[in-house]
């Protein structure tokens, strides 16, 4: 059942009794021994990784780190974020409802002059629009067609007389 | 009294053991799984649940925590590629922690050399044993390693196997496994060394 190991050979015995003492403080030939012995470099590792060893990291340090391993895979399916997902989730949702709301309100939505002005009854406009009223400066000629015929005499003679005078 | 035989007993420790451990609950094989075939969000879980371990392994050797800090991160890079590869032989945490310590070391000897790289192919011969990852070639030496092990460990004397077992298949802390098998911590620590010296030792001697 047991027996039927190699014998170990003197040197890696005593770099072996060095990495059981400390695997971390070997002395310089111990060193030199296990970078050329394959045997008790691995010796070395396994014995080290089987310490227990606890250390304090900065603050924040833990909470970091996945995040950064994860962006230094290669591309692929990203870690879950729960409270991030629920976060996009729920702005997405207050954006799509504002925005319905928006355009559904802006399709319904009446004028507000339709609604307060009463509509006029439809009409020619020569009928209802008062003419422009006769005004002073004007050309006297186109007074005519509105004068009677004594008025309209008047303000012919009126005219001739006014291009008789000498010009200034 | 009633006598066990060893392997059985061996198994129903196991199973006692994995069923008590926070790192082999069915969600962490789910993760593990699930990131085998390509899901980050699983694989964020993963670091989520391990980071404080592997920055607390790398913080431990490298003793600052910029350099920890790199080694973590490369670490997770690493493990996500190797992901494949893991057959569930130990837990995963335990394979996790293995690469760490692999990482570390690397940068440490790097450091003190002159330069940071973390690049493995740097640093001299390839592991022989206990190691899970690399690439197509690597991973049929690998398969040979793994065999010699499953091999290996019923040769390992009675008391090595079950402390390595409880170990690296179950993450139990040394006063667990001392409780356990109602001996010192000390002596917990000594088997386990032996067992995995017994095993580099066999691993070596088995390959040229």
């Amino acid at each position: 059942m047991k027996g039927n190991f190699p014998p170990v050979p003197e040197a890696c015995q005593r770099a072996l009794a060095e990495i059981e003492a400390d695997p971390l403080r070997l002395t310089a030939a111990a060193e030199a021994h296990v970078r050329a012995c394959p045997a008790c470099s691995e010796t070395r590792i396994a014995w080290l990784a089987l310490e227990d060893a606890e250390a304090l990291a900065p603050a924040g340090y833990f909470e970091r780190l996945p995040d950064r391993i994860l962006s230094k895979l290669p591309a692929g399916p990203r870690r879950r974020r729960p409270h991030l997902a629920l976060w996009a989730m729920a702005a997405g949702l207050l954006l799509a409802v504002g925005t319905g709301g928006f355009w559904i309100g802006r399709a319904n939505r009446t004028p507000m002059v339709e609604a307060t002005l009463t509509p006029l009854p439809a009409m020619d406009p020569h009928d209802a629009l008062p003419d422009t009223p006769f005004q002073e400066g004007e050309d006297d000629y186109a007074q005519l067609p509105n004068l009677s015929a004594e008025q309209a005499r008047m303000v012919i003679e009126r005219v001739r007389n006014q291009d008789d005078r000498p010009q200034p | 009294m009633i006598a066990i035989p060893v392997e059985r007993y061996d198994e129903k420790l196991m199973e006692q053991a994995a069923s008590d451990s926070p790192y082999h609950g069915p969600e962490v094989e789910a993760w593990v799984e699930a990131a085998q075939a390509g899901d980050q969000a699983a694989f964020g879980s993963l670091v989520e649940r391990f980071q404080r371990d592997v920055y607390g392994k790398a913080f431990s050797i490298l003793k600052n925590h910029l350099d920890a800090d790199d080694v973590v991160q490369e670490t997770f890079l690493r493990v996500y590629r190797a992901l494949p590869g893991f057959r569930f032989e130990s837990s995963f945490r335990t394979w996790l922690i293995t690469i760490t310590t692999r990482q570390a070391l690397n940068f440490l000897t790097r450091k003190r050399s002159g330069h940071e790289s973390l690049d493995p192919s740097e640093d001299g011969p390839e592991h022989l044993a206990l190691r899970v990852e690399g690439n197509q070639m690597s991973a049929v030496l690998e398969e040979e390693s793994r065999r010699l092990l499953r091999e290996a460990l019923p040769r390992l004397p009675q008391r090595q196997r079950q402390a390595l077992l409880l170990k690296i298949e179950n993450d139990w802390k040394y006063e667990d496994i001392a409780r356990e098998m109602d001996i010192s911590v000390g002596s917990v620590k000594a088997h386990i060394f032996h067992a995995i010296q017994n095993l580099s030792q066999l691993v070596k001697g088995a390959r040229p």
